[in-house]
């Protein structure tokens, strides 16, 4: 049964967030459009949780504004705001049952006993847990406390859900079932879901689009795939996926293109940064695209051989030893051809213009 | 069921208890003089009463296993109470600091060592209470001159000790008021507050619990003295508040480290007022301490002596009353008072301990078994949990 | 403090800031403040006595000269009229002096009011307790029974203290914390009178001595000795405050981790080694927190000098019942309560520097 919840969109215009001399978030300007699932995804301390934070009311930023559904919310209380927030360790109310930790934001909104009980059981449906709603919170396990959790926040009819992390503390095949439940209830409601995350795989298959984030700076916001073929950063490039990244300098650009100087001889990728000639650059292609060609045709092939491999089960990485010591990737599917490869066994490697990118040094995402 | 055979057993000893010594003194009271070996033998009984409750309470304990700890019960859990059992002796005779034999002659001394500081600690209260039915005019069992219940009542006619009773109460109950709602607010204000001061108003708070009472009540004194508020029942409460809010706000902050700031603020984010926040989710939460704190206040303001001696002017509490009655030399009243304080002391003393063991082994034991059940139920949740809607 | 207005509202703010501040300015620190001040400054309290006295013996002699004026009337009204003008004479004069003497009362009662009131600021007090022999003696006296207590509890509890908590089998160790326990929820005053009957003239002791033909107990001239007066007391000190040093080393003891003691002994440590290197370098903050309170308790502790002394000796904490209760001098109550304050400052700081120990103490 659908709930019928129009999300609004959210504002971010040059929030900054500081903490006495420590910026935590530098002037984050994004839209978040209603009734999209937007993630925000980086690694631990890079600021998402504080714009999570700020959105939902707890602290007000210290220069800039946040505006949901075009209204600035400074100085508005969390209790004030059109928002609900699934907190990383869910803060489920211990001493109340099920049905009344879910009807709660009702209760104090002055509803009465049977039309909130109605409505508990009515999200209990939808989180397909009905016959709970009677036993404590410390009866259920993780995934269904997660379920009435997220029931608890959509029972006050938010228009912005904002989730902090909400599966970082399941295994791994709950973790993968709750990311499909989330995903439909999500389209199901058309709330505008904000959800802050450091795993890329539920960033990129749950979300409508996502805001990469680094140290408090936002690297790069698009959809999952564009962040993924296109990032625009090195940090993006490298946080999001596993990627090459061969470090030189650029000889030429042409049409969109720039060959950069490398350790393994000139690359060609494509100029999405619009570097000039003597720009530093680093040329990144992902390991999936590099091929092992033999006297086929392509943009960029570099000879070496094979410095050792790693047997994945589904794929195989292969690694080819550049003259600065460091690894090129080469991963390719079990497909039982890599028996012929051997340590030492010279390869060519091979990969199009189109699947590199080149962008300027910086900042990299820690192994 | 164990649970509920625990806590029957639990009552049937303090009743055994409480019912020995009421037929003791029914039995002694309507004897009483005229047939001494009867009420001699009701005495007796009064005093085996004592030490057997006591010992009933701690069997039912070691019987039931409320005395073991966590990790014990977990054992039990995990291989049955027979296997455990084995486990934990063998475990206790793993090697320890010496050798086998100069460790039973230890085991001796230690045993011995233990015995007589309980007997230290238990004789002097025991002469006491004899004392009280001793027809001897002072207080003393030698020379007995037969048993009695004169002096109970004699007590129970001592007018003086009604109206000190009365404001024990009095100043008991208003000492419990200001000591819970200060006592609460300082420990709010330490377990949020994150300042570098925070350590300076801790010890500044915590200060009137290792000051001498004496100076507690003098400096009160000399306080309200400059406005002219003389010594009495008000500066009592006063002074006596100032050092037990402190127990108070240890007491909350104990439980308050407990308490997931989370939840306050999931509460505020789904739209509770400030107000709502505390009397939904954080009251309730204090509820039980709150109790506790109440009850510890009234019987540490009730026995208190040393500030109360200097506050209270020329009133009287029930403390007062027992000092300046030993401190004159007085017939063995106070002895009677002493085996009713005892007793009740005593009662309310092993229920509180034993209560305050089930709980805390009972809460870690059910928080062992929800972790564990949590997992398995994630195992298998994950597997059969439906996608549907 | 804007974020603590945020999170908890302005009503919930303001309890908390204003109980806690009612709390430790109106009732901790003020109090002690006030106390301070209280030692600099004094009363005349001889002064105002003397003219108390004055004054009464000025309204007996007012009386006396009522009376010679009544006197004098009388005899006026009788007189023959040559006597008159001498008697009128006598009486006027009688009558003079009578307005003098009242105008000199009431210049007596004004000063007398303002004398009681007045306060005179400097150092009278703590010169008197410099000055006084006794009470200086008293003070020591205080000190080295309080050490004496505090070192006799420490070793009297240590091997309970680590018998409860390393050595006791789960069974064993519950029963014996309750029968620690229970004895401590009596009244401090009971148990005390408890040891008054143990040692007086014809208490238990006496009377266990008698059965070995030590004691005569049914004496009267000489009557059986009593063991009241400082040794009393110091037992009774042991006996009434030994459990709180028992609970913090207890609870220091059972934090450290059994196997390290294992670890020593298998590495060849004889027990007595492992105590003094492991087992109390890890105890040491209990230590010291059992200390500091074995001895605040022990310095001030008046029930039982009280109960215990016997009239023998007298301890410290009595003298200051005795200024502000008997005597009413504030002043002087104040200076030695202020005493009894610093040296226990000085002795917590002492120990803290001695054991090392912070702010980091109360476990309870």
């Amino acid at each position: 049964m659908a709930i019928d919840v129009v999300g609004m969109n959210v504002d971010l215009d040059a929030a900054t967030m500081r903490f006495g001399d420590f910026t935590a978030v530098r002037n984050a300007t994004l839209q978040i459009n209603a009734g999209e699932f937007f993630s925000f995804l980086g690694p631990s301390g890079c600021g998402k949780t504080t714009i999570l934070r700020m959105v939902s009311g707890f602290i007000d930023p210290t220069e800039g504004a946040i505006r949901i559904g075009g209204e600035d919310m400074r100085g508005i209380g969390p209790n004030k705001r059109p928002t609900a927030l699934i907190f990383q360790n869910l803060a489920l109310f211990p001493l109340m049952k099920v049905w009344e930790n879910i009807a709660f934001g009702l209760e104090v909104r002055g509803v009465d006993r049977v039309s909130r009980r109605k409505r508990a059981d009515e999200l209990l449906d939808l989180i397909a847990l009905d016959g709970q709603a009677d036993k404590m919170v410390s009866e259920l396990s993780g995934g269904q406390r997660q379920r009435v959790a997220v029931a608890r926040a959509l029972a006050v009819e938010p228009a912005v859900l904002l989730l902090d992390e909400p599966l970082s503390a399941l295994d791994l095949k709950l973790r993968q079932h709750m990311r499909a439940e989330l995903r439909s209830i999500q389209k199901r409601t058309g709330v505008t879901f904000v959800y802050i995350t450091h795993d890329q795989g539920e960033a990129l298959t749950m979300s409508d689009r996502v805001a990469v984030m680094s140290q408090g700076v936002i690297q790069q916001v698009g959809a999952g795939d564009d962040i993924y073929n296109n990032p625009t950063t090195a940090f993006v490039a490298t946080f999001v996926g596993e990627n090459n990244a061969l470090f030189g300098r650029v000889m030429e650009t042409s049409e969109g293109y720039a060959l950069v100087d490398t350790v393994f001889g000139p690359l060609r990728g494509r100029n999405t940064a619009h570097l000039v000639v003597g720009d530093r650059a680093v040329v990144f292609v992902r390991p999936e695209r590099c091929l092992l060609v033999d006297g086929a045709e392509v943009d960029n092939r570099i000879d070496s051989k094979i410095d050792h491999l790693d047997f994945e089960g589904s794929f195989v990485n292969l690694f080819v030893r550049g003259a600065d010591r460091r690894d090129l990737v080469v991963n390719r599917p079990n497909d039982g051809s890599y028996k012929t490869l051997t340590p030492g066994k010279a390869v060519t490697v091979g990969f199009s213009a189109d699947d590199a990118v080149v962008l300027a040094e910086g900042e990299m995402a820690r192994e | 069921m164990n649970d509920f055979i625990t806590r029957m057993l639990g009552s049937i000893s303090t009743l055994g208890y409480v019912v020995t010594i009421i037929a003791a003194t029914a039995i002694g009271w309507t004897v009483g003089g005229a047939n001494d070996a009867l009420a001699l033998g009701a005495f007796l009984g009064l005093v085996l009463g004592f030490i057997g409750a006591t010992v009933l309470f701690g069997m039912v304990n070691i019987f039931l296993g409320i005395h073991r700890n966590t990790t014990e019960l977990l054992l039990i859990e995990r291989h049955g109470a027979e296997r455990a059992d084995a486990l934990l002796r063998a475990a206790s005779r793993a090697p320890g600091l010496l050798a086998a034999s100069s460790r039973q002659i230890l085991s001796i001394a230690t045993n011995g060592y233990i015995t007589l500081f309980l007997g230290y600690m238990f004789l002097p209260l025991i002469i006491m209470m004899a004392a009280a039915f001793n027809a001897n005019r002072n207080p003393s069992i030698s020379p007995w001159k037969g048993f009695t219940f004169a002096w109970f009542d004699k007590l129970m006619g001592e007018n003086e000790l009604w109206v000190a009773l009365g404001n024990s109460a009095i100043i008991g109950v208003f000492v419990v008021l200001i000591s819970v709602v200060l006592g609460l607010a300082a420990a709010l204000l330490l377990t949020r507050l994150q300042t570098k001061a925070k350590t300076l108003i801790y010890g500044i708070m915590v200060s009137p619990v290792l000051v001498p009472g004496v100076i507690l009540g003098v400096s009160t004194l000399l306080l309200w003295d400059t406005i002219g508020v003389p010594g009495g029942l008000f500066l009592s409460i006063i002074a006596q508040s100032t050092f037990i809010s402190a127990y108070a706000m240890l007491l909350f902050m104990a439980r308050l480290q407990r308490f997931d700031l989370g939840l306050e603020e999931a509460a505020l984010d789904l739209g509770a007022s400030h107000q709502q926040v505390f009397y939904k989710i954080t009251l309730p939460f204090l509820r039980p301490t709150i109790l506790t704190a109440a009850v510890l206040a009234f019987l540490q303001s009730f026995e208190n002596y040393n500030t109360t001696l200097f506050t209270i002017g020329r009133e009287s509490t029930v403390t007062i009353f027992i000092g300046s009655a030993v401190k004159q030399g007085q017939e063995p009243t106070i002895n009677a008072l002493a085996v009713i304080f005892i007793t009740i002391t005593v009662v309310l003393a092993i229920v509180y301990e034993i209560k305050r063991r089930t709980e805390r082994a009972r809460a870690e034991v059910q928080r062992e078994l929800a972790k564990r059940a949590d997992q398995e139920i994630t195992a298998e949740g994950a597997g059969s949990a439906t996608a549907s809607a | 403090m804007r974020d603590f207005v945020r999170r908890y509202g302005i009503a919930m703010t303001s309890y908390i800031f204003l109980a806690c501040g009612v709390w430790v300015i109106v009732m901790i620190l003020v109090p002690q403040l006030v106390m301070f001040t209280y030692t600099f400054w004094y009363q005349d309290r001889n002064l105002v006595g003397e003219l108390y006295n004055e004054i009464d013996k000025s309204y007996a002699s007012l009386d006396d000269l009522d009376a010679a004026v009544e006197d004098a009337t009388d005899r006026l009204a009788k007189a023959a009229s040559g006597d008159k003008p001498a008697i009128e004479g006598a009486r006027d004069a009688a009558v003079q002096r009578r307005a003098d003497l009242e105008a000199k009362i009431k210049q007596l009662e004004t000063r007398y009011e303002a004398e009681k009131k007045r306060i005179y600021w400097g150092m009278r007090n703590y010169k008197y307790l410099a000055s006084n022999e006794d009470h200086r003696i008293v003070f020591i006296k205080t000190i080295w029974a309080s050490v004496l207590v505090t070192v006799l509890a420490l070793v009297f509890c240590y091997p309970i203290a680590f018998y409860l908590a390393k050595v006791a089998p789960g069974e064993k160790a519950a029963l014996l914390m309750l029968g620690l326990i229970v004895p401590y929820w009596v009244n401090e005053l009971l148990r005390v009178f408890a040891w008054q009957m143990i040692l007086s003239g014809r208490g238990v002791l006496n009377l266990v001595l008698s059965l070995f033909g030590l004691v005569d107990i049914n004496s009267f001239n000489p009557p059986p000795p009593n063991y009241l007066g400082n040794g009393g007391v110091i037992v009774g000190m042991i006996y009434a405050y030994i459990l709180f040093m028992v609970f913090p080393l207890y609870n220091t003891i059972e934090t450290l981790d059994r196997n390290q003691i294992d670890a020593a002994r298998d590495l060849g440590a004889p027990w007595w080694r492992i105590h003094w290197r492991i087992v109390i370098p890890h105890a040491k903050p209990g230590i010291a927190v059992g200390c500091i309170m074995t001895f605040m308790l022990a310095a001030g502790s008046y029930a039982v000098p009280m109960i215990l002394s016997g009239g023998r000796s007298q301890w410290f904490t009595q003298i200051i019942y005795t200024w502000t209760n008997d005597t009413q001098d504030m002043n002087l109550g104040a200076t030695y309560a202020l005493a009894l304050l610093l040296l226990c400052i000085v002795f917590i700081m002492a120990l803290m520097r001695l054991f090392r120990v912070s702010l980091e103490d109360i476990a309870k």
